[in-house]
């Protein structure tokens, strides 16, 4: 990955299981930075307009093989880094992501791509200043995510593996190995770990504490709108 | 009979000397006609009896729709631009050429990683990078690498599409002129493909000669890697075209254009 210290400005990024409460710390997180007068900006995994369409189509008609789909994300990775990640952290500004590389090479890995090729395609990624990792058992994060027996999708339950064909048993099987990915992934990267079983305020405390040390001249939001007259009111 | 890949293979795919078909490569730039060779060859195969499958860059079920439509925008930066084309190559690797290879077609490719290396290490990201991502391709049994010099290639795109905005590389150069940045972009791909010609076994053919001359040195590299898959009595030089059945006259490049047909007919009135 390519360093970050060239730039004057910051990357947050969160990794974890589904249900391990990442995007609730993240957005937490977000709300805080700006009710602090930074400059913040959110990126989410797969987000990117220009390859949607193409990867919802994959989804929906299943045309995606582990390699398509390590690809395709990659180039969504790709869009928004040329357009939406990497400008704001050469203006100065904190970028939070929710999720990043760190998730491809944890679910193309345990669908079968070779762990240094999905390294090497992302290696044109920005090292996030901090990826935290909210670690979570796996009972714990399967019980968060199918305690409603919601409707899982068939790439998320990892149903292309043919683990099995009971789409929850498959989710679980899935999620086992991607676990076990990121474990390996949180050594080898230095990825801080936040223990996600605390109860929310209290790892919010922690990933606070982390980021603050990092703000210091981090562009500030431009005054101006609603937001400065209820803070003029509050003088 | 292209058994290996150029680096980490496909995943979930293993190659146990089963690919009985052959996968020729049609390479080189932008105008210097290789659909028209394309359309030769597969018309020659086929009159040979041979069953051919042709595919080329963006026509892939997953992705090459979308692909050609973010083009339209004018909004993709160069690494995504290329990891698109990357995930339209892949997607027609999996599922249509090695399928294919398999049971024992002839698959011809209008471009392959070449050109989207080229496309994208002109767009300044880094070869070692690229041939690393790209590393999954199956090493193909044949690639023709048509080489024409700029001079020659001008007037050829001038007088068919005229000159386009991404083959003038003019969303990364800074050229007022679609000529002047046309000719920058040009050469700088050239040189690419140069760099490649020992690397990856380019047979270079020189393309600045006529169409027919051009296509008999195609035949020739040809035979030499579909030995025992042509018939003894196949002839090299232009094949009449083949009947189009009726119903078949609809589906876009399954059958000889009618673009081919004319011009074939010029062609043979030549030698007659």
């Amino acid at each position: 990955m390519q360093a970050i210290d060239q730039h004057r400005g910051r990357l947050f990024a969160v990794e974890g299981l589904d249900g391990s409460g990442k995007s609730t710390q993240i957005d937490l997180l977000h709300k805080w930075l700006l009710a602090r007068g930074y400059s913040a900006f959110f990126s989410e995994w797969n987000s990117s307009p220009l390859v949607k369409r193409t990867t919802r189509r994959g989804k929906t008609r299943r045309l995606l093989s582990p390699l398509t789909f390590s690809l395709i994300h990659a180039t969504d990775f790709a869009d928004r880094t040329e357009r939406s990640i990497l400008p704001p952290v050469k203006a100065g500004a904190a970028v939070l992501a929710d999720r990043y590389a760190f998730t491809a090479f944890a679910r193309d890995v345990a669908r079968g791509c070779d762990p240094d090729w999905v390294r090497e395609l992302y290696s044109f990624a920005l090292r996030p200043t901090v990826a935290f990792y909210f670690r979570v058992p796996l009972e714990v994060a399967l019980d968060r995510i199918l305690g409603g027996r919601p409707e899982i999708k068939w790439y998320e339950a990892g149903m292309d593996l043919g683990l099995s064909d009971d789409v929850y048993e498959s989710f679980r099987l899935f999620q086992a190995r991607i676990l076990e990915q990121y474990e390996q992934i949180a050594e080898e990267s230095g990825l801080t770990v936040i223990d996600g079983t605390l109860p929310i305020a209290a790892q919010q405390r922690r990933v606070r504490e982390i980021v603050e040390p990092y703000l210091e001249g981090l562009l500030r939001r431009p005054q101006g709108g609603w937001t400065s007259v209820l803070a003029e009111e509050g003088d | 009979m292209a058994q290996r890949f150029y680096g980490v293979p496909v995943p979930d795919v293993t190659l146990n000397g089963d690919l009985p078909g052959r996968l020729v490569v049609l390479e080189g730039t932008d105008g210097v006609g290789r659909s028209t060779q394309m359309q030769l060859l597969r018309n020659w195969l086929e009159s040979s009896g041979v069953a051919v499958f042709d595919t080329g860059l963006s026509r892939g079920n997953l992705a090459g729709r979308h692909v050609q439509q973010a083009k339209e925008g004018h909004t993709m930066g160069p690494r995504t631009q290329c990891l698109f084309y990357c995930t339209d190559f892949a997607d027609r690797l999996v599922n249509q050429i090695i399928p294919l290879l398999r049971a024992g077609y002839i698959v011809l490719t209008d471009r392959y990683i070449y050109s989207l290396m080229a496309r994208a290490a002109v767009r300044g990201l880094e070869r070692s990078w690229l041939k690393q991502v790209y590393g999954f391709a199956l090493q193909p049994d044949l690639v023709l690498y048509l080489r024409v010099s700029l001079r020659n290639l001008i007037p050829r795109v001038l007088t068919s599409t005229g000159f386009d905005y991404w083959e003038s590389g003019m969303d990364y150069l800074c050229e007022p002129s679609m000529y002047d940045a046309f000719v920058r972009h040009q050469t700088a791909l050239l040189a690419e493909f140069e760099r490649m010609v020992d690397e990856y076994d380019f047979k270079v053919v020189n393309a600045d000669r006529s169409v027919r001359q051009t296509f008999e040195s195609i035949q020739e590299h040809v035979c030499a890697v579909t030995e025992g898959m042509l018939p003894q009595s196949t002839r090299l030089g232009l094949t009449p075209p083949l009947p189009v059945p009726q119903e078949k006259r609809n589906e876009e490049r399954a059958v000889p254009s009618d673009r081919l047909r004319e011009m074939l007919a010029v062609l043979l009135e030549d030698v007659e």
